[in-house]
Parts: structure tokens; sequence; C-alpha cells
């Protein structure tokens, strides 16, 4: 077998590969990247699971930089994707010179995958586009649960959605029987400052932050479930909730300005989520993915060190 | 009078039986959103008059129909023979589960009018095979569903009308659909609706979201107005309610 590592040479590229090896050791073949993007391998012999940080030097990226990250999780195996701190997009020097990020992933037959990053946080005038791609095996048993979401920008600094561009597209695709990919699931979200339909920061509604979930496979069906039902119990806009004994109004001064919505979509459940502060959608994130309490998949099968970037 | 002016007012005649009368696109859940304060800049439309919601929500429901569906009707009447495949590629594209029942409602609805009623207006034989084969489509799982823009791309090429009127009609559509729940919802009177779909505004927004939607293809699609979203999915949520989205 030709060592993969070779396969990576241009800046930005990054290889991960995760193996179960029977009965029950998981390691990590390959694992390689290229100046500017850093992976750092932070799993102990104990963990449930394999864990990768994505790193970028300085803590983000600037320009021109192109990242392309290509992740094979093998057969049964359990990768945790995470970053230490949002990824911070810096403003855009040239008109061409655009920031990317690309991964590509490939689960195999009972695999999982977790990818919980911190937020994507474009700075003011920055361009940014992220493609991120999953391949499902045929036989549909791999699990995945991905969650993107992006901020506003630096608040501070008085930013909201100042950047030129951001665009952020999620794939899932499986395969038919003639070999050909079926596309299963698509996410976009396509911002752009200049609109006809107003300024960017209107648009926006006074959210400061936008994440979506998306949540598929046989290891997170009862998560799933516990989500939708969670959904299904939110108190009722516009009128009073007699079974809940509580209203939407009362409901809304406890928990802020969190919004969300989630839904059964061709075999994934799909959570987006908004609100006014970041830590409040951090909070409910983090609630959400814990849902079902003892009996919940993702903390018994990845423990609690998979939402690290939630906490 | 050219040869494609009675297809095309047929096809955009409100009475056209396609039970979009039950659609708000999430007009509802907007304006519910706002009265009841559930987002902090809807709080500030809170004392805005209703004329000014109903307008800015159309803006976003039009830039929102240009880049997630308005690619797919270009598509279908590009390529009227891969319709059940760019229909299950839209399919995937569409994430909310009340959006997805009003464009497959209204899709199945459009194709069956075209069966029952308008197949004559179609001269080419090929042409009403690939509606045929379409709607056969929707009988075996994960082909096709009958989501209204690749119904309304393909039976319009079928019908002999050309791309820019297709997408202009799509789009008008849309805003008359969108005005029309406004009026039913008492939001705005019906003069008013037909003053803002006269105004030169609208007529901007729709000459836009067609350019912009016409450059657009099937794997560059995405939501620009987030918020939509949440709106369309939060409709399931209203405690009363008068339309299906």
């Amino acid at each position: 077998m030709p060592n993969p590592q070779h396969q990576t040479i241009t800046p930005g590229d990054g290889l991960i590969c995760a193996r179960l090896l029977p009965p029950n050791r998981l390691v990590l073949p390959s694992l390689s990247f290229q100046y500017p993007l850093k992976l750092i391998s932070s799993s102990v012999p104990s963990s449930k699971c394999l864990t990768v940080f994505i790193l970028s030097y300085g803590g983000g990226l600037v320009s021109n930089d192109k990242i392309n990250l290509r992740v094979t999780v093998e057969t049964s195996a359990k990768l945790c994707l995470l970053t230490q701190g949002s990824t911070k997009i810096f403003k855009l020097k040239d008109p061409e010179h655009l920031t990317e990020q690309v991964m590509s992933c490939t689960l195999e037959s009972g695999s999982s995958l977790l990818l919980l990053p911190d937020p994507i946080q474009p700075f003011a005038d920055s361009a940014y586009r992220q493609h991120q791609t999953f391949e499902l095996p045929s036989d549909d048993s791999a699990s995945v649960i991905v969650l993107d979401w992006v901020s506003e920008g630096r608040s501070a600094r008085d930013e909201h959605w100042d950047f030129e561009s951001f665009n952020s597209k999620n794939e899932f695709f499986i395969p038919r029987e003639d070999g050909s990919k079926r596309l299963l699931l698509r996410d976009s979200m396509i911002l752009k400052r200049e609109s006809d339909v107003g300024d960017l920061k209107r648009r926006m509604e006074g959210f400061t932050v936008f994440a979506t979930v998306m949540i598929h496979g046989p290891m997170f069906v009862k998560l799933a479930e516990d989500i939708l039902k969670k959904f299904e119990n939110e108190p009722r806009i516009g009128g009073r909730n007699f079974d809940n004994k509580r209203d939407f109004k009362k409901d809304e001064d406890k928990k802020g300005g969190v919004i969300w919505t989630a839904a059964t979509i061709r075999g994934f459940v799909l959570v987006k989520v908004s609100g006014k502060e970041l830590e409040e959608v951090k909070i409910f994130l983090r609630d959400l993915l814990r849902t079902g309490g003892e009996e919940n998949e993702l903390l018994s099968e990845f423990g609690e060190g998979a939402l690290l970037c939630l906490q | 009078m050219s040869t494609s002016l009675h297809p095309l007012l047929l096809l955009s005649d409100s009475a056209l039986p396609l039970g979009s009368f039950a659609f708000s696109s999430s007009l509802e859940s907007f304006l519910a959103h706002a009265s009841h304060g559930s987002n902090p800049h809807l709080q500030s439309h809170q004392r805005a008059p209703a004329r000014e919601l109903v307008s800015t929500f159309l803006a976003y429901s039009l830039l929102s129909v240009s880049t997630t569906v308005l690619p797919f009707v270009t598509a279908a009447y590009n390529s009227p023979d891969k319709a059940a495949e760019l229909d299950d590629e839209l399919d995937a594209s569409t994430l909310c589960p009340v959006a997805k029942r009003a464009s497959v409602s209204q899709g199945r609805a459009l194709v069956g009018v075209w069966e029952k009623s308008l197949v004559a207006l179609c001269p080419s034989i090929e042409l009403q095979a690939c509606v045929k084969a379409y709607k056969a489509a929707f009988r075996k799982p994960g082909e096709a569903q009958g989501h209204l823009p690749v119904a309304w791309g393909l039976i319009c090429r079928a019908a002999g009308l050309g791309l820019a009127d297709v997408q202009y009609i799509f789009v008008l559509n849309h805003a008359k659909a969108v005005l029309s729940a406004a009026v039913r919802l008492g939001a705005i009177g019906p003069y008013e609706s037909q003053k803002i779909l006269a105004g030169e505004e609208t007529r901007r927004l729709l000459m836009e979201a067609v350019e912009r939607g016409g450059r657009l293809g099937t794997e560059e699609v995405g939501q620009t107005v987030p918020a939509v979203d949440l709106w369309q999915g939060r409709h399931e949520l209203l405690y009363s309610r008068v339309f299906n989205s």
C-alpha cells in the first residue's frame, strides 16, 4: 500500500486516517499536514475515540490561505474533530485571494465521525469559502454529527456581519448501485455584503450567530429522536400553551434570544439555531447535544471531551 | 401577438388550480415572530406598520427564492430529460419539511393540471414524454417528489415559453402568492397589495432575482437569508395558523 503521506505536498494540505485495530484499539495510521494547517492528535489510550484538533497558525486564516483536508474514518473507527477557539478569518488582501477550507471525509461501514468545532469568525472585509463533503458507505451504516456555525465577527469592535463574503456548504453523498454518487443532503449558506436587498447586517435581523447541526446514522438514533421531541414540546408562538402552563413570551425572557428549529430530512435530523448572543447559542447547543441524559449516545460513545468546543 | 402569449397567460393565471393559496412561504410565521418579539431585530419591527413588514419580507423572500430554487427552474427548462434527477437534487437541498410540503404539493398539482388540461399546448412528443417520465418517477421511492421549481421549468418548456419569461413568471407568481397571503392575513388591504406588486421597487426586485438566480448552477444554490429557514421551520410552532407554510 502506498504511504498516503507522500500525497501531501501543497501548503494547507492535510490528511487524517482513523483505524480500528481489533479488538478495540483505535489508531491514526496517518496524520500529516502542511503550513498553515496544523493537526494535533490528543488521544489518550483510555479515551473512547480518537480526537484530532484542527488548528491554524495564530488561530486564524489569512487572505489566500487554502486548507485542503482529507479525512478517512475506516471500518468501525471513531473519530472526533475539534478546534481550539474560533477560526478567525482575516481581511481579504486581494480580490482574488479568498480564504478557503475544503474538507473531504470518507466514512467506511460502521464508522462514526463527530465534527464539533468552534464557530467560524469572519472579520470585517474578509472573504471565506468552506466546502465540506461526507461520503457515506453504500450500506449507510456510518454515523455522523456535523456542527457548522458562523458568528458575526468581532462584536467587541462593533463588527456585525461586515465581511465581504461568506459561503459554507456541507454535502453528504451515498454511492448508488451503479457506482455514481447520490446527493443525500446539501446545506449551503451564501452571505454577501453586496446585495440589492439592503445590507447584509439588516438581513441578519439582529442575530449574531447561525448554527446548523446535521445528525445521521444508526449510532445517534435516540439522540435524534430526543431532539425532535424537544422541538415538538417547544411552547407555541402566539398563544398560551395550556399544556405547559407557560406561554411563549415568558419562555422568551428566560432563554434570552435563542430560536431554533429541528426536522427530519432524508434520513438526517437537521437543527438550525440562532440567537442574539454567541454564548447563549453555545449553551443551547451543548444542552441539545447532551439531550437524553444517561442514554445519550454521543456522551457514551465519545465521552464528554467531544463537547469541548461547546464548554 | 406572439405565439407564446396564450400559454404564457394560462400559466401565469392565478386561477391555475395549484392550491398556491394554501401557502404563505413563511410570511405568516415571520409576522407572528414580529408581533411576539421572538427575535431582537423583529422587536424593533414591533411598532412598524404592517405594510413595511410585508415589503421587508417580500424582499427577503425573493432574494432567498432566487438563490435556493430558481436555478432548478432554469435547469429543468434546459434539460427536460433530467427532470427527475434535478428533482432529487432539489429535494436534497430543501432542508425544511414545511417548505418541502409546499413545493411538492404545488409541483404535483401542476403536473396534474398539465396532464388533465394543458397537454394540448405541447406539440412535441419528446417533451410530452419527458413530463410523463417525470411523473412516473414520483411513484418510485427516492427518485423524484414533484417539486414546483422543476415541474415549472419542465412544463413551461413543454408549453413552448421562452426561458426569460419562465423565470420571470416563477418569481412574479411567488411575489403574488406572498402578497395574497398578506391580504388574507389582514396585514395589508387588496389595494395596497396591488400597489406593492405594481411598484417600481418590486419590479426591480423581480428583475434582480431573475438575473441573480439565472447565473447560478444547481450545485451553487444556497440560503442567502438564513433567518428565513428559522421562520419557515418554526411555522409548525404557531399556536394558530391560517396557512400550510
